[in-house]
């Protein structure tokens, strides 16, 4: 990479990296409301039980398991932010896929929710599959392809996420439903990715598929 | 005295059903939406004091039904919640004609006060349309 490309991938990834963080940080925001106004109503419940009536145990269990479950999930986005930021660490390493679609479908899920759509990692079967690759570019090249399908999909899209290994290969597929793929259009970063991580990004079954392709890396 | 009717729009579920269960068990009529059309469908056909509305939803934007909002039913006082952490889209909203907003998560009590201010203010603003008809 020449100098004028390393400022480029800095810079778009910093705004990638924001653009991630900002996403996170609502969702657990979000999850923080909930768990807030869970415990405000068993407060409301508790100070309502002084005054008359005894507390529901009922009740109070399931807003217990509420509260358990918003918990759940926000350390759940908080472990897979943990990965996403860990990520620059290195710019050469083993990378699960399918740890790295797990944890990507969690940070990027609300990316599609806000727009009405849903993001879902649907491996039939579960299987440790190592590429050595740069584990950052390749976030970044799988947010490229999300963003493209979310711009063009509409509300009530289902995105499913698959990966597979094919010899040395890694594919990342994204697949819909209808056919709103398309190609991306043409960007320099995105081709400056394509180079660097030996990939390339392919539309197939009549627009309903999306196939990121990654070659290892060698040392 | 009556009730002040308000309509919460949320699409968080569990949000949304805890907000309404709390503010009913704080004297006021309270209606829950999950989704900007929603509220504008009923809108449409009841009238509300105050609408509690959150700002990032899907499809339709707090933003978006907010303008609706203003520009069908103008009296209609909007108390929005954000889960921005700066105060940039609360202020985006008062330009649009908000009466107010909250950072999520918010206190009770401080979005109980902004309800009966805000209830105050559409009172206030009902008067003096009243007076101006009379005149």
């Amino acid at each position: 990479m020449n100098k004028e490309e390393w400022e480029k991938c800095y810079a778009r990834g910093l705004a990638f990296f924001g653009r991630i963080s900002a996403n996170v940080s609502h969702e657990i925001k979000n999850h923080l409301a909930v768990i807030n106004e869970l415990g405000g109503l068993l407060q409301d419940l508790s100070i309502m039980a002084q005054k008359k009536d005894g507390l529901d145990p009922d009740r109070v269990d399931r807003l217990a398991g509420n509260i358990t479950a918003q918990v759940s999930q926000s350390d759940k986005i908080v472990r897979a932010f943990n990965y996403f930021s860990h990520s620059v660490d290195r710019t050469q390493t083993s990378v699960d896929l399918d740890e790295f679609a797990e944890i990507m479908v969690t940070i990027t899920r609300r990316l599609a929710a806000v727009k009405g759509m849903e993001l879902v990692y649907n491996q039939e079967k579960r299987q440790h599959s190592p590429v050595f690759t740069n584990p950052f570019l390749l976030e970044q090249l799988y947010h490229f392809c999300l963003e493209h399908i979310i711009a063009q999909g509409k509300s009530g899209l289902i995105i499913s996420l698959r990966i597979a290994k094919e010899g040395t290969k890694g594919k990342l597929s994204f697949s819909c439903p209808e056919p709103v793929m398309g190609n991306i259009p043409e960007d320099d970063y995105l081709d400056l990715l394509n180079q660097e991580l030996k990939a390339s990004i392919e539309c197939g079954r009549d627009k309903r598929e999306l196939v990121l392709t990654i070659e290892p890396l060698s040392f | 005295m009556e009730k002040i009717k308000v309509l919460v729009v949320d699409d968080e579920k569990t949000f949304l059903e805890t907000i309404v269960e709390r503010l009913e068990s704080r004297g006021f009529d309270v209606q829950g939406v999950a989704s900007g059309k929603d509220c504008l469908d009923l809108m449409s056909m009841e009238s509300f004091a105050v609408v509690v509305l959150d700002l990032k939803m899907a499809t339709l934007s707090g933003l978006e039904v907010l303008k609706e909002i203003k520009k069908k039913w103008p009296t209609t006082q909007v108390v929005m919640l954000t889960g921005h952490a700066s105060a940039e889209t609360g202020i985006e909203g008062l330009s649009l004609g908000a009466f107010d907003y909250l950072i999520k998560p918010a206190q009770m009590e401080d979005l109980v006060r902004k309800i009966f201010q805000a209830a105050e203010s559409r009172t206030a603003l009902l008067q003096k349309r009243e007076n101006l008809v009379n005149q």
